[in-house]
């Protein structure tokens, strides 16, 4: 059976699960530097030569504005060896998942095409949202240019 | 003669699903919201190792524009081919679900009063009970991408305007207490 190794990333009560392989790096939010607003990040992170717009959300997935005192983290992901993005978080810790059929992918009558959420997990009572970080790419441009 | 099942989601939408394709009727004890979901389907409730949708069809309708917290749904299987796995689906309903016995006679025509245009599409065919005419639902196409992206097309709704509100009703209660 194929196991799956993902990031837990907390904020705003939700829990998003990434590829943790997509991981590039994990920092402390003072490390981010704060961009001009209007841009729907809420900064850029400077690591390894890289940068990466950070965004930050609600459990809505709604953009935030700015960063809360909640968030202690910055996750960054890359994509193709390339800076994709990092998300402002309260919370990030690994799941290992013995086998992907723990997953559930969205049922067709629930998708969204812009939805960057492709499955769900319940855990100890809570549903967590599963992403890819190529859709949550594509999403978190979208919003930031609506 | 065949039997169905009519379930209320409204007073004013009455509609039925055969009588193999209905599993249980349920309060649940918690559901789930999911973000960027058609504001429609966007809550899951967890049943026996499942992941179930919660659909409102008088949301999606637009005989109701507010969310409601109906304590019940009916839970309902279909296939989408023989020999495929069940799927589920938990619709909203307003009172218990009601067994009937329906006779080839009471086959009707569905008109436009009878009927929300955007059902049309994944009805069946409709019997009259109660001098009222009922769709029988075609369940696989209603939880189908084609269906989903008509119904989004039309309405343009995805989960915020849903979960705004539940913000809302929320924070009423708060002020209330």
């Amino acid at each position: 059976m194929e196991q799956l190794n993902l990031a837990v990333i907390g904020f705003d009560s939700m829990q998003l699960l990434m590829p943790q392989a997509g991981i590039a790096t994990i920092e402390m939010i003072d490390s981010m530097e704060l961009t001009d607003a209007g841009t729907g990040a809420v900064g850029s992170l400077r690591a390894g030569g890289l940068e990466y717009p950070v965004y930050a959300l609600d459990a809505r997935l709604d953009l935030l504005t700015e960063c809360s005192a909640a968030h202690k983290y910055c996750v960054a992901f890359n994509l193709d060896d390339q800076p994709a993005f990092a998300i402002a978080c309260e919370t990030v810790s690994s799941l290992k998942l013995q086998s992907a059929d723990e997953v559930k992918p969205l049922q067709a009558c629930m998708r969204n095409p812009q939805s960057p959420v492709d499955a769900l997990l319940l855990r100890d009572d809570r549903l967590m949202l599963v992403s890819r970080i190529q859709a949550m790419l594509r999403f978190l441009k979208l919003e930031a240019a609506a | 003669m065949s039997n169905a099942w009519l379930l209320e989601c409204d007073p004013a939408l009455i509609v039925a699903v055969s009588d193999h394709e209905i599993v249980e009727y349920i309060q649940p004890q918690r559901s789930y919201p999911v973000p960027e979901a058609p504001r429609y389907c966007n809550r899951v409730i967890a049943w026996q190792d499942r992941l179930v949708p919660i659909m409102d069809l008088a949301l999606l309708t637009g005989i109701r524009n507010l969310q409601q917290e109906l304590p019940f749904v009916c839970l309902l299987c279909y296939q989408l081919a023989p020999r495929e796995a069940l799927q589920y689906l938990a619709l909203r309903i307003n009172t218990t679900p009601q067994k009937v016995a329906v006779e080839d006679s009471q086959a009707c025509e569905l008109t436009d009063d009878d009927l929300p245009p955007l059902l049309k599409s994944v009805t069946l065919c409709g019997f009259t009970h109660m001098q009222q005419a009922i769709p029988i639902l075609d369940l696989g196409k209603l939880c189908s991408d084609e269906f989903r992206e008509m119904a989004q097309d039309r309405k343009g709704s995805t989960a915020r305007g849903l979960l705004v509100e539940e913000l809302v009703q929320v924070d009423s209660g708060r002020a209330q207490q």
